[in-house]
């Protein structure tokens, strides 16, 4: 148990899909949040600030990788 | 290996120039707030450069590139999904709510949910490993810079401690992040100079492939992040996604006083929250700079025996002089930037949480702003004297990171369901954080046994995790409950729901601006 044998019958293939969601799920979580949170402090609300955008793109990167990987 | 003049030249301007930022930040400094949490003025840029400089020590550029030529690619997972998810998280909904609940450290936010043993039990723990660390680190970097230019260690030692030691006092965590983001610059250029010289002499990304490919069946999954449970390396993917991904990385990004210090220090709530995401970014390109570098050494030097000895090799073999002393200079800003860093948190742990709250309480603000100074003073000088005990206990430097992992995931499990739950006692966090470390003792102890693996700690980590968080979870059902009103501010849905609170914080945050 301690060595994740139940799951050692997963192929690498479906562990690369989990991992994929791992990345997914904060970014859905981010999209889930209001923009006035998003925004809360900032000095204005510029497009660049929308830190929603920031995040969709680093999960753009993580998952081009991670599938050519 | 030896410098020339021009490598000196760049190394010594690189120090001077390090000491004369550090010293012009002092003038910001007149205040305990100003000198821990840099005046709270602090931009998201700044935040992120600077957690990148502080995760990167100089070890690490040996460490990591050793591994990869070992392992491979899949040493890039500690910056990419061991880093990335976490710091999304940490950024949208940790920071933010550390940053409007004004707290300096994490152990103070640990005492004002669950109770004083708790934060003095969590500050001490931070005090003695990260004090022991340092000294470890500045040994481990000393017999490096000894072995690759025959400096005699004790000189590399006191002259990182000196230097770092007059820009942390007098200017406190601004001139900390300040120098970090040049250090950080530096390490970038260094380490581009690398991967650019050693990719043309190979001839191009497609033929550092083919080339480590062809080698052998060993190196076939060089060039996978994801690799089976039943891999010969520490990393099999389920090691990877509970381990570091669940538990490490969250850990690291939302429960490290080092990392959460700079946030915290953030001029409004948005760039507290913009520095952890816009540091995910620079942590995508850390492995281009130091993992790719040693499957670079696989293609030139296919047949090292030790994978520790390849960074040095790349130096010698690659570099022109001038870029030697840039990539040296490099390796003392990584140093300088870690150490820097953890100086600055055990300051600031050891004057709010053990100094203000045990042995002087009610000073005047200038009073602990001495205080923290001393305080950093001796911790330099405490780094300088324990470090030789490294010489007299080889390996050292890996039982301090291995049991320093350990205890990251007892104390996440406290933190988190602290955060989350109102219903989490003090009793059900004390014991789940003694119990947790106690596990990840036993599983140390008895690795042979229980794992399959040669390096099991990133299901120690995993296992210890779970197991404080059930023993915490089981005990707070079994202890009273603590008054709602004593956890406003200290339980997350208790905060954000709570516009009475809200109106506090605001108000409070508007003062200290």
């Amino acid at each position: 148990m301690l060595n994740f044998d139940w799951i050692s019958h997963i192929d690498v293939g479906s562990a690369r899909l989990i991992v994929l969601i791992t990345f997914l799920l904060p970014f859905v979580f981010a999209l889930t949040l209001k923009k006035s949170y998003i925004y809360s402090g900032a000095a204005d609300n510029n497009i660049w600030r929308n830190l929603k955008i920031w995040i969709a793109l680093l999960t753009i990167i993580m998952l081009v990788v991670y599938s050519i990987f | 290996m030896s410098l020339i003049g021009i490598d000196y030249f760049i190394i010594f301007l690189y120090l001077v120039g390090t000491v004369v930022i550090g010293l012009y930040y002092e003038k910001y400094v007149s205040s305990s707030s100003d000198y821990f949490l840099a005046g709270k003025m602090l931009p998201f840029w700044a935040i992120a450069i600077s957690i990148v400089g502080t995760d990167i020590g100089a070890v690490d550029f040996v460490g990591l590139t050793g591994q990869a030529y070992r392992f491979g690619i899949v040493v890039a997972n500690f910056d990419w999904i061991g880093s990335v998810p976490a710091m999304i998280l940490a950024g949208l909904v940790f920071i933010p709510y550390y940053w409007k609940a004004g707290v300096y450290t994490i152990p103070e936010y640990l005492g004002r949910r669950y109770n004083t043993h708790l934060r003095v039990i969590s500050a001490s723990l931070w005090l003695i490993f990260i004090s022991f660390t340092l000294g470890v680190m500045l040994w481990a970097t000393g017999v490096l810079l000894k072995e690759m230019l025959g400096w005699p260690i004790m000189l590399s030692i006191i002259l990182t401690v000196v230097i770092v030691g007059i820009y942390t006092i007098t200017g406190g965590l601004l001139a900390v992040v300040m120098t970090d983001v040049i250090q950080v610059i530096i390490m970038i250029i260094g380490s581009l100079a690398i991967l650019i010289l050693g990719l043309w002499q190979i001839g191009g990304i497609n033929e550092l492939y083919n080339q480590v490919i062809s080698l052998g069946p060993e190196y076939q999954h060089h060039f996978n992040l994801v690799l089976s449970p039943d891999t010969n390396t520490p990393y099999p993917w389920t090691g990877i996604l509970f381990g570091l991904a669940f538990v490490l990385a969250p850990a690291y990004y939302i429960g490290n006083q080092i990392i959460i210090q700079r946030s915290l220090g953030a001029k409004d709530e948005w760039n507290a929250k913009a520095s952890m995401i816009f540091g995910a970014f620079l942590k995508l390109l850390i492995p281009v700079l130091i993992v790719f570098p040693g499957l670079i050494a696989v293609a030139l030097f296919p047949n090292v025996q030790d994978g520790d000895s390849v960074y040095a090799k790349l130096i010698k073999e690659l570099l022109p002089p001038g870029l030697t002393g840039l990539v040296f200079a490099a390796f003392l800003a990584a140093l300088m930037s870690t150490v820097s860093a953890i100086v600055n948190s055990v300051a600031t742990i050891w004057t709010k949480d053990i100094y203000e709250l045990l042995i002087k309480k009610n000073a005047t603000d200038k009073h602990y702003l001495v205080v923290g100074r001393y305080v950093t003073a001796i911790i330099l000088i405490f780094a300088i004297i324990t470090s030789p005990l490294s010489a007299q206990f080889p390996g050292i430097y890996v039982y301090v990171q291995t049991i320093n992992s350990f205890i990251q995931g007892p104390i996440f499990a406290v933190l988190i369901l602290g955060i989350f739950s109102k219903r989490i006692t003090q009793w059900g966090g004390l014991s789940g954080l003694i119990a947790g470390i106690c596990l990840s003792a036993l599983m140390y102890l008895y690795k042979k046994s229980l794992f399959s693996i040669s390096e099991p700690f990133l299901y120690i980590s995993w296992w210890s995790f779970l197991g404080s968080a059930i023993v915490t979870i089981i005990v707070s059902i079994v202890t009273k409950p603590h008054p709602i009103e004593n956890l406003r501010g200290l339980v997350y849905g208790l905060v954000v729901k709570d516009p009475e609170l809200q109106d506090i914080l605001k108000r409070k945050i508007e003062h200290e601006n």
